[in-house]
């Protein structure tokens, strides 16, 4: 996933990746990254009630996109 | 000689993914893989197993878990996979690999050289290069086995191209017969041949942080994933693992994922709660109501989505540079990519 990004960050695009596993994408070059929940669900939570599950992805695009609006200078990792 | 070996759920015996969330286990004596350690001489004593998404989710509970085992058995050497060019499983073998051989127990890995796992290992752990999947196990563990027997032994290693290890970028200064100058033109008739065998490997290319958006209000973004994410049925036939290539679907006039419209076809973990609620891989549903609320300004009217699992590093940088061609003529300011 680090590769893709870092391909589309060549070009001036900056890009968010949202995964469980940080430690790998930020060693892989992922500059900007949001910690998602598991591996087989990043961007959901299946033990939350489908209302509050919702609310909490929306929060998770929330912070995505502020890391977006983020000056960084190095691999940089957010929790939600 | 007393050798631990390590194991992902799959190759314990414990299950395929579905069994990805196994917390640590120790078994007594050799299992899979082991047993084939065990037909090179080299018996070991204990396995130690854990789920790979158990490992990358938990990374810090499960090291204290498996470090604190391999001190109770009192490890001459830690023998780790082979994992072969498995990311996950790699990652989880590199970094205990590399806990143990900082705690002075040596420790050796078999995985394919671009494998997230070499890097983990940082230098501490030793890396033995095998192929990129599991046909590869029968050559891998004659070479693993004869290095761990020398780790735990306490005997000499030498270069890494005399025995078979991945350069941990360590120096080591040697006095040579030969004078400077007929080194250095054998060493050009070496690399002109394609025969040089000791040159360092380039580290892979950084690209500093673009810029950030000014406002999310105001940009198109793009989702791009590698969760495998297709419409029910897969049409186009995108690979489970080892993809050759990377779709675009339309987004326009979609809100959400859809349980029973599309779904996850990657090889590589449970798909059964990302195929009940889809957007638990991409997170169209929460992006489409920021958008209809004003607070994110246009989503591209493409998702580009490809399989990431197992893909060797030079296929994925292709379809990385074609997506971001096909991002950069559609004026798309920023992405985001979910990936699994």
């Amino acid at each position: 996933m680090a590769t893709l990004t870092t391909a589309i960050e060549r070009v001036g695009i900056p890009a968010v990746v949202v995964t469980a596993l940080p430690t790998i994408a930020a060693m892989a070059g992922a500059n900007r990254i949001v910690h998602g929940v598991a591996v087989a669900h990043p961007t959901g939570d299946p033990e939350r009630s489908p209302a509050d599950e919702l609310i909490f992805r929306r929060r998770l695009v929330e912070r995505a996109l502020e890391l977006l609006a983020t000056p960084v200078s190095a691999p940089t990792v957010w929790e939600v | 000689m007393r050798v631990v070996h390590y194991l992902n759920q799959f190759f314990a015996g414990r299950g395929a993914e579905g069994a990805a969330s196994l917390a640590p286990e120790r078994m007594a004596g050799a299992v899979g893989p082991g047993r084939g350690l065990g037909l090179e001489g080299l018996e070991v004593a204990v396995t130690l197993v854990c789920g790979d998404d158990f490992f990358g989710e938990h990374e810090t509970e499960a090291l204290r878990q498996l470090l604190a085992w391999l001190d109770e058995e009192a490890a001459d050497v830690l023998v780790c996979g082979p994992s072969f060019g498995s990311g996950r499983y790699g990652y989880a073998c590199g970094t205990l690999a590399r806990e143990a051989a900082q705690r002075g127990i040596p420790a050796v890995c078999g995985m394919h050289p671009e494998n997230p796992g070499v890097p983990a290992a940082a230098g501490a752990a030793y890396v033995v290069p095998t192929g990129e999947r599991v046909t590869g196990m029968r050559d891998a563990l004659p070479r693993m086995a004869g290095l761990a027997r020398k780790l735990g032994e306490g005997a000499p290693i030498g270069a890494p191209d005399a025995e078979g290890y991945l350069p941990r970028g360590l120096r080591h200064n040697v006095l040579d017969e030969r004078p400077a100058a007929v080194r250095a033109v054998d060493l050009l008739l070496a690399k002109l041949a394609g025969t040089v065998t000791s040159e360092a490997a380039a580290r892979p290319e950084r690209v500093p942080p673009p810029p950030p958006i000014t406002d999310p209000a105001g940009v198109t973004l793009a989702l791009v994933t590698e969760s495998g994410l297709v419409p029910i049925g897969n049409p186009d036939r995108l690979e489970s693992n080892r993809a050759r290539a990377w779709l675009a679907y339309p987004l326009r006039g979609v809100t959400a994922f859809a349980p029973g419209a599309y779904e996850s076809v990657h090889g590589g973990f449970d798909v059964r709660a990302a195929n009940a609620d889809p957007n638990r891989l991409v997170p169209l549903d929460a992006v489409r109501t920021l958008e209809s609320e004003g607070r994110l300004g246009e989503l591209h009217e493409t998702l580009y989505t490809t399989t990431g699992n197992s893909t060797p590093v030079a296929t994925a940088a292709k379809f990385g540079v074609e997506i971001a061609q096909r991002l950069h003529e559609a004026a798309v300011q920023a992405v985001i990519l979910s990936g699994t």
